[in-house]
């Protein structure tokens, strides 16, 4: 029996694992064809309101100067429970700052870049009527960050900022109508 | 709702995931025999033994290199989120989700009844002080068997039975068994390369290798892919003491000659016409199955240059990186 030389069959099984990636993501995209209202991106806010209208998008009314409007990504889903998570990048940084994420379910966590992963200070605030919960300390990059949840009807809110409360505190006022 | 709850949840999303990296780990196993042109019973018990390390090995190591693989942004762009596939529902059922929670039992039923259960019992049973069992030192056609194998054997002894059967036990009182029917229907030759097959086993038990595994296995008890992995990899272990019994006897078609008489002997003839109960199917595919494995074995012992080093560790050491990058991307 002939064996065929080692780059050959390298070459075979780079061909192999080539094609199980593109089947994977193909598969994985089967889902969101067949049920729209599953976890995607979208290109805006209003794209989100078109295509779940049944979910109710908070978005804040202030914007602070240093970000970049509209959202640099918008993820959304209706199922399995109604939630929407907006990234904001910064005018100068190009990096995200601010996440503002609604849920009517369980977490809906943000991605590394804007996440408080330890918490030095924690208050009640009350924010326009509503019992809201205002933490400061760090993301994962050690940076000084700061969230802000309150429950909307039957969404929790959550806003996380790389920047101190008091800007996050006017974004969540403006949040709210 | 629920179904989706019990998925979102730490131990359940473990769960899936462990299930779907190991289905990753499969496919690149599969493509790596078959790219590589994998014939070495060691190497492909190697690959097979990966499916069965990387679920329990790679998602702690997942957790605490990348915490934020739980992130909303990271499953959107991932190159699978079992997420979505779980929330699918067909006519209002989570169809994905009952599918994954039915393999699951079964390979959950699968491992008590058919790996377990026997373990256990065995522990738990008496020796039969019934069976008569005499010293195989004593016997001569042992004698003259195990003359010409080099090394050391374990005691063999031999249970007063007209049926077929050879076994070994391992661990601090490792023997083989051998009955005298089994004797009494081999030449010495074939019995020769019977006990170097069953010496195999015990000489390979004392790496511990497949226990081992078998508790990995455990952790994975619900898991239908690891199933599988573990039965070919204990398949692989039949192939590779098959080679260590031709290395210590030189002699590949008594080892075959051996087989065939042990298995392979013609079936017995259908009892009871055309009417094949639901059991009876099971068993005939069971029987067929096995038949099939003991073919694929004798196939093998003819092949002399499957033993040949075919670049195994060079597939495993590619394998094992493309399954780590790759299950990365999967949550």
């Amino acid at each position: 029996m002939t064996t065929r030389p080692i780059s050959s069959r390298l070459v075979s099984f780079g061909i192999g694992i080539a094609i199980l990636v593109g089947a994977t993501m193909a598969v994985n995209r089967v889902p969101v064809t067949v049920q729209g209202d599953l976890l995607k991106k979208y290109d805006s806010i209003d794209d989100v309101t078109t295509a779940l209208p049944s979910l109710p998008v908070y978005a804040p009314s202030y914007f602070p100067q240093d970000l970049r409007w509209p959202p640099s990504r918008v993820l959304a889903q209706g199922r399995p429970f109604p939630a929407v998570l907006m990234e904001f990048q910064g005018r100068k940084s190009g990096r995200p700052v601010l996440v503002i994420s609604q849920s009517a379910g369980g977490a809906f966590p943000p991605g590394d870049k804007v996440r408080l992963v330890k918490v030095k200070e924690k208050t009640a605030y009350p924010l326009k009527g509503r019992d809201a919960r205002l933490e400061v300390g760090a993301c994962g990059d050690g940076a000084t960050c700061s969230r802000i949840a309150w429950t909307e009807g039957a969404y929790r809110i959550d806003v996380t900022g790389r920047s101190a409360p008091l800007d996050l505190i006017r974004v969540a006022e403006s949040m709210i109508r | 709702m629920a179904l989706s709850g019990l998925f979102n949840s730490f131990p359940g999303m473990c769960v899936v995931q462990s299930f779907f990296h190991s289905l990753m780990a499969a496919a690149v196993a599969e493509i790596a025999v078959k790219s590589f042109g994998i014939r070495n019973p060691r190497s492909r018990q190697r690959l097979f033994l990966a499916i069965v390390v990387v679920p329990v090995v790679m998602l702690p190591a997942y957790l605490l290199a990348g915490p934020y693989r739980d992130s909303v942004p990271f499953r959107a762009g991932a190159l699978f989120d079992s997420g979505r596939w779980l929330s699918l529902e067909v006519l209002g059922i989570p169809l994905a989700g009952a599918v994954l929670i039915l393999a699951f039992l079964v390979a959950t039923l699968s491992f008590l009844f058919q790996e377990l259960a026997p373990i256990v019992l065995q522990t738990l049973r008496p020796s039969h002080p019934d069976i008569a069992a005499r010293d195989g030192g004593d016997d001569p056609a042992i004698r003259q068997a195990l003359a010409s194998l080099p090394g050391p054997a374990p005691p063999v002894v031999i249970v007063e039975d007209d049926d077929f059967l050879i076994l070994s036990t391992t661990g601090k009182h490792a023997a083989v068994t051998v009955s005298s029917g089994l004797i009494a229907a081999l030449s010495v030759d074939q019995l020769r390369a019977a006990l170097a097959h069953e010496i195999a086993h015990v000489n390979r038990s004392r790496l511990h290798l497949l226990p081992a595994m078998f508790f990995l296995r455990m952790a994975m008890f619900f898991n239908p892919v690891v199933l599988m992995a573990f039965r070919r990899a204990v398949q692989e272990d039949e192939r590779i003491c098959d080679e260590m019994a031709v290395s210590m006897t030189g002699d590949r078609a008594a080892l075959a000659d051996t087989l065939k008489t042990l298995y392979l002997a013609p079936d017995d003839a259908e009892a009871g016409g055309g009417r094949r109960s639901a059991l009876r199917l099971a068993e005939d595919m069971d029987r067929y199955s096995h038949r099939l494995n003991i073919e694929s074995r004798i196939k093998g012992i003819a092949d002399e240059s499957g033993n040949a080093d075919d670049g195994g560790w060079l597939a495993f050491a590619s394998s094992f990186a493309v399954i780590a990058a790759l299950n990365y991307f999967i949550v």
